[in-house]
């Protein structure tokens, strides 16, 4: 399992494995993926997309490997590393954690997509092919669950009471304010207000609509994104959440929420949303030291 | 036998394995994009039926293809899916398979992801 702060036994500069390099997130480059405090993975990416990344999955040395994974000889963390094309994955921007450097020039990763596709021999070696035993199924097992969780890691979540309904959604499934009302047994305007996005739902009634119409809770609710949210994803942030996290000893999600509260406070100061945001991690560090 | 095996086109209806917190949506339409033979994987590309943007790809509701609503087909959540699981009627049931023009439509717009310049 891996540690944010403790490198693993392949990795002998723990300066690096504590620190990172620094750097935006490209093609090519080596990432520690974490939430909560937690290491996760370790991550090449494929493909970099406003709020998410594709990403190849990286193994060590010490850790199963096999074919279609493939051996690359050298790497930032100056030991050999293994990528996984093959199970190439959707990652949020919010789980970027520590860059390590550039692993791999794109123009080696598109061979190696080149050669996955075509049946042939990738710019470096194949690991051997798969063993048929216990051991090598369990943890093949447990690495496709792990990135399926990564994968599926999303932020910020729609909260009832934070988050309007969808109403995209509610016409497609024959909601209409008339019909809220008799559902949720409120009046016609409250209904009016739900169903227009004025209002938020409370957690009770998300989960009645949710259980009458058998669709998932959250795909009742609005996806929100505001300016806030833009600038918290960015990788350049984690070490701050993780920051406010510690201080008021609280999970990620939490952080994420406080801060965000704390910027939107102060909705009219001046400057770029990065100086307010800045701003507002400033208060929120120094609160209550004085 | 296309619902024991998944081939570049097949549809299937996915659960996400209980590992953690229960998926909001447990079950989801996605396609087979890539399948290596010495992987024990393939890759699938979900279909997304709310919020779909603008680099996603439109899937207009098809009765056919037991797409029962309008939705998207998006990279967002590109993902493995465990061979074994492949065909499993409540984990993993075969729905269909896309026929061209649409399949190689749907198959390009995989292609296009974000990914490594050569």
């Amino acid at each position: 399992m891996l540690s944010l702060d403790r490198p693993p036994a392949d990795v002998t500069d723990g300066d690096l494995w504590r620190e990172g390099q620094p750097g935006d997130l490209a093609v090519g480059d080596l990432w520690l993926l974490s939430w909560d405090g937690r290491a996760l993975a370790l991550a090449l990416a494929s493909g970099v997309a406003s709020d998410y990344a594709l990403v190849w999955p990286v193994t060590l040395p010490s850790e199963i490997a096999f074919q279609p994974a493939i051996e690359v000889p050298t790497s930032p963390l100056d030991t050999r590393v293994l990528v996984w094309p093959s199970r190439e994955t959707g990652v949020g921007l919010h789980l970027f954690h520590r860059r390590f450097g550039t692993l791999l020039r794109e123009r080696t990763m598109a061979l190696m997509i080149k050669a996955g596709e075509a049946g042939k021999e990738p710019p470096y070696p194949y690991a051997p092919p798969r063993s048929d035993d216990k051991q090598t199924e369990s943890w093949d097992e447990a690495m496709v669950d792990a990135w399926e969780d990564i994968c599926l890691n999303v932020w910020p979540k729609p909260l009832p009471g934070e988050t309007p309904l969808n109403r995209a959604v509610l016409r497609a499934i024959g909601v209409r304010p008339s019909n809220l009302a008799a559902l949720l047994g409120v009046a016609t305007s409250d209904a009016a207000g739900l169903f227009l996005g004025e209002t938020n739902p409370t957690h009770e009634q998300v989960e009645a609509l949710a259980d009458h119409f058998e669709i998932g809770p959250e795909e009742l609710l609005r996806t929100y994104t505001d300016e806030a949210v833009a600038e918290l994803i960015r990788p350049a942030w984690k070490d701050h959440i993780v920051a406010i996290s510690q201080r008021y000893s609280e999970g990620e999600e939490a952080a994420r929420t406080r801060l965000r509260t704390e910027f939107a406070l102060a909705a009219r100061a001046t400057g770029t949303t990065r100086d307010r945001m800045r701003a507002a991690l400033g208060r929120l560090l120094e609160r209550d030291r004085r | 036998m296309p619902d024991a095996a998944a081939q570049r086109g097949d549809i299937y209806n996915v659960h996400r394995d209980a590992t953690m917190d229960q998926d909001s949506k447990p079950l989801r339409r996605m396609v087979c994009v890539a399948e290596w033979p010495s992987e024990s994987t393939w890759r699938a590309m979900p279909r997304i039926t709310t919020d779909g943007r603008a680099d996603d790809l439109f899937s207009p509701r098809n009765e056919e293809l037991k797409l029962t609503q309008d939705g998207w087909w998006t990279w967002r959540f590109l993902r493995s899916v465990k061979k074994r699981w492949t065909g499993h009627a409540s984990l993993c049931a075969y729905l269909s398979s896309l026929t061209e023009p649409l399949r190689t439509e749907v198959l390009d717009h995989y292609k296009n992801r974000p990914r490594p310049r050569a």
